[in-house]
């Protein structure tokens, strides 16, 4: 079977945003990525993105963690 | 969540003096949050320190001012954000729009994607605020609509769920219909079942057609007989519940109709079964297709006004405390000063006060050429500014602008009634009765002589064959589609029609009264003629004459300096000048006296006039106005001044003779003047020596007469003229849009748009007659053939049956009408009223 076949079964691959917490798919990050440190994270949208970027210890460490 | 800068400025209206500005500190110190205050009444504002930990609202803030009986000048606006896709987003967005100086609050709604904002204007900006948000990752797609646009959406959603539902309705009645139909054409003996296996899967099929689908005539009859009258609807459900009850009965207790002989009726359609399951489902399909395709019309005919509609700006750039902002346009108020830059829309009406540009006015008043702006002239609202750079006073924001108001109008107009409708209206009333009178007539008579064994189902089929192709349902269409469409298609070429009344009346028009000044003239006076005694120069001698009317404010001063600049002659100082009122004037220019007046003017000076008196006479013959020029006591020349007649005047009077119109021109002039200028433009007849407060008696002296009069004027002070005629036209000349006074107002100050306006009447007309007969006279007519009269033409006259084909399924054996046909010839006259009314959006005048 083709790989793209294939990958219509396969487990598609997620992170979570650090930003709002949502599940976003690896492949196609609708906010884009950011490289922090030795770590790609992957955004819901550019919102997030920019937040992110500009204070990622903040959202890493938990202090800028929203309660949704 | 809250954030707020520890200094705020509050920008104050209304600051007058000390007391006040104290006032207004008072107040301002008395709320929680506010830690001090110091107001400046040069600069009209309030400098506020504030508490980050318990920042005032904007609400106290503005309310303690209000209070102290002033105005802080806050915006508050809503934006459509875009690129929100999560929670956060929300805060992201309202930090964003915090981080504005000047924004005092930011209220973001994920569910609808818009931004409230509240903010001083004097400190943030539009731009500011969209750039800060486009930092932090999202867009601001436009200012969020204004009310009367949300309520045109939610009514075009609405509208569009509407015809959904009903396209679907008309697609399963239409599939079942169908089914019915084919099922019915199969021979029993092919479809190996009894007649009451396959009358029985008929009814399972029509039932929920008639019940569910048709439901609404159901409703709608009761509604009708609960006011003791009849409508439409009465006829399609009377009809379809006999068709179907009919079927019901003979599907369920065949031996009692078949000791009657009715089962095997086969004969009279063809039918194998003895129902007439399809004439119900097929019959209710039909209607709600006539409703659906009208439903989508009547859509298609407000289309004008939804293009007004979308002609508004969102935005205007205002100054406010010397810096240009961005306000949305209801925030724009009188007196704002609004810069306009090239290519950009002019969001409200105003005065110019500074640069000069030329303006696209087409959308407003169909003229396509572009009009010249300069300090003075009149800009509107939706105009497009094409070259130059201006700034304009506001005097007319919000409903007030010239396109409001022509929207507002046009609503009006196009819902209005016209006389005709009232005529159709009655005689619809009294139609629905008579249609079910005839019907029940059609039923007995067939009952008591048919011609061939089963009475009964020839009875019935007559009679539902008669409800429904008699069905008026067209007619409730056939006026009013007509008068939106003629009046939307009048609205974008300038032809303000005021009310539906008025388009009727002015098909009935033959004669037409002009008002002279400012309608078959431009209204302002020019320099025609220059004639010089002896040898002096022309320019020399107008030159003199232009400068010394520099210091003068009278017309015929200003056509003077105007031929001069036109010239390119420079005008020199004046010094001396006096206005004697009624002669003329008297000036020194260069050192020379020069001397401006009429004939008594000059003879009270004791002047000699140079053999220029013969000169001057043949002037006034030919309706102008003469002025002796003369320099150091001697007459050098005789200038003629007249308002000259539009250029399009004479063409207009023309066409307006191809429409077998009498053309009237009114006039105070005299006789003479006023025959010469009707023998120039061909006018008919000439009222001339009418003083202003004659025109209307004159008006109805021709009325008097038996004529139907439209009469024409500037819509000032010809107002009880023009109230007078049957109808009243005003002509807008750009500087004053006169609305109230006039049945048509002509937007684009043409001449032409009068016969134009008289012939989209005769169009509308027309097209309504034609709708009427579509309608009615059409349905009437197959009356007859509904009733089963075909039947005596076939079988008497002819003594043959219905030939085979196509004909046979129309009329079945005996030349009896098939109730799906009445029904299709029913939705097909609905279909072709509409259609006939949507031609006028084509209309062109000539």
């Amino acid at each position: 079977m083709s790989p793209k076949f294939l990958g219509l079964f396969g487990k598609n691959e997620t992170a979570i945003d650090p930003v709002c917490g949502m599940t976003v798919g690896v492949k196609k990050a609708p906010g884009g990525t950011h490289m922090f440190g030795e770590t790609v994270y992957y955004f819901c949208g550019p919102g997030c993105r920019v937040a992110f970027s500009k204070e990622p210890e903040a959202y890493l460490s938990g202090e800028k963690k929203m309660d949704m | 969540m809250t954030t707020i800068q520890d200094t705020l400025t509050l920008p104050i209206f209304g600051l007058t003096d000390d007391a006040s500005a104290t006032t207004v500190e008072e107040a301002l110190r008395a709320v929680p949050g506010v830690k001090s205050v110091h107001v400046d009444i040069v600069s009209g504002k309030a400098a506020l320190e504030v508490s980050q930990n318990r920042p005032p609202t904007p609400g106290d803030l503005n309310a303690a001012v209000e209070e102290a009986g002033h105005h802080v000048l806050m915006e508050k606006i809503s934006l459509n954000i875009g690129g929100m896709t999560c929670a956060s987003c929300v805060i992201h967005v309202e930090n964003a729009l915090y981080e504005v100086p000047g924004v005092l609050s930011a209220s973001v709604n994920l569910a609808t994607d818009q931004a409230t904002v509240q903010y001083l204007p004097g400190m943030a900006t539009l731009d500011d605020i969209s750039h800060m948000v486009a930092d932090a990752g999202y867009s601001i797609d436009g200012l969020a609509g204004d009310e009367a646009d949300e309520e045109a959406a939610t009514e075009r959603l609405a509208r569009t769920k509407e015809i959904n539902a009903l396209a679907r309705k008309v697609i399963i009645a239409g599939m079942v219909g169908a089914a019915v139909m084919t099922i019915m054409f199969i021979p029993l003996e092919t479809l190996h079942l009894s007649t009451f296996q396959l009358n029985f899967i008929l009814w399972t099929l029509a039932t929920p057609v008639q019940f569910w689908i048709g439901a609404t005539f159901y409703r709608a009859a009761w509604g009708a007989l609960k006011h003791r009258t009849t409508n439409m609807d009465t006829l399609v459900a009377v009809g379809t519940s006999v068709a179907y009850g009919y079927s019901t009965a003979l599907t369920f207790f065949e031996s009692f109709f078949a000791d009657a002989h009715l089962v095997h009726a086969h004969s009279v359609f063809n039918h194998s079964t003895g129902t007439y399951f399809d004439a119900s489902a097929i019959v209710i399909s039909l209607v709600l297709l006539g409703r659906l395709l009208e439903a989508r019309a009547k859509g298609q005919t407000s289309e004008a006004i939804r293009k007004l509609m979308g002609l508004r700006s969102k935005t205007a750039r205002v100054i406010r405390d010397s810096d240009e902002i961005d306000l949305p346009i209801d925030q724009v108020v009188l007196d704002d000063i609004v810069v306009v830059r090239p290519g950009e829309q002019i969001a409200v009406d105003g005065e110019l006060v500074g640069g000069s540009s030329t303006v696209d006015e087409s959308m407003l008043t169909g003229e396509s050429l572009p009009v010249e702006k300069s300090e003075g002239s009149l800009v509107y609202g939706a105009t497009m500014n094409k070259t130059g750079s201006f700034r304009f006073r506001a005097t007319k924001v919000g409903k007030d602008t010239v396109l409001s108001q022509i929207i507002r109008m046009v609503q009006e107009a196009q819902g209005s009634q016209a006389p005709i409708q009232r005529l159709v209206d009655k005689v619809a009333s009294r139609f629905v009765p008579a249609v079910i009178v005839t019907a029940t007539i059609t039923f007995i008579g067939w009952l008591v002589w048919a011609p061939v064994p089963p009475a009964l189902p020839i009875a019935i089929l007559n009679f539902v064959a008669v409800l429904v192709i008699a069905c008026p349902c067209a007619l409730g269409l056939a006026t009013p589609t007509a008068i939106m469409v003629g009046m939307g298609n009048g609205a974008e070429r300038g032809i303000l029609i005021h009310n539906a009344e008025a388009l009727e009346r002015a098909y009935a028009i033959n004669v037409v009264v002009l008002d002279k000044t400012g309608t078959l003239t431009q209204g302002r006076p020019v320099v025609t003629d220059l004639v010089v005694a002896d040898d002096r120069s022309k320019e020399e001698v107008l030159r003199l004459a232009a400068s010394a009317e520099r210091g003068s404010e009278h017309p015929l001063g200003e056509a003077i300096i105007a031929s001069a600049k036109e010239r390119g002659l420079t005008l020199n100082e004046v010094t001396e000048f006096k206005a004697v009122p009624g002669l003329g004037i008297q000036a020194r220019v260069d050192g020379a006296a020069v001397t401006l007046g009429n004939l008594a003017f000059m003879e009270q000076q004791g002047f000699v006039l140079n053999g220029l008196a013969g000169q001057a006479e043949e002037f006034s013959t030919q309706g102008k106005t003469s002025m002796f020029i003369a320099v150091d006591g001697h007459v050098d020349a005789v200038v003629a001044v007249a308002d000259v007649l539009r250029p399009e005047a004479k063409e207009a009077v023309e066409t307006m003779h191809g429409l077998g119109l009498e053309v009237v021109m009114l006039t105070g002039d005299n006789h003479r003047t006023a025959q010469a200028i009707a023998d120039q433009l061909g006018i008919d007849r000439v009222l001339a020596e009418v003083l202003p407060d004659q025109k209307a008696d004159q008006v109805r002296a021709l009325q008097d007469d038996g004529k139907v009069v439209a009469m024409v004027g500037d819509g000032i002070n010809d107002a009880p003229a023009l109230a007078r005629a049957d109808v009243g036209v005003a002509i807008g000349t750009g500087t004053d849009i006169a609305l109230a006074a006039a049945d048509v107002t002509l937007m684009r100050g043409d001449l032409r748009g009068v016969p134009e306006a008289i012939s989209l009447s005769k169009s509308t007309m027309r097209t309504i007659k034609q709708n009427l007969f579509w309608a009615f006279g059409y349905n009437t007519l197959l009356i007859p053939v509904a009733a089963g009269l075909l039947f005596v033409v076939f079988f008497k006259l002819l003594n043959s049956p219905v030939p085979e084909g196509p004909l046979r399924y129309i009329l079945g054996d005996f030349g009896f009408l098939n109730p799906v046909m009445a029904a299709g010839a029913m939705a097909l006259s609905s279909v072709s009223v509409v259609t006939n009314s949507l031609r006028l959006r084509r209309f062109k005048p000539g």
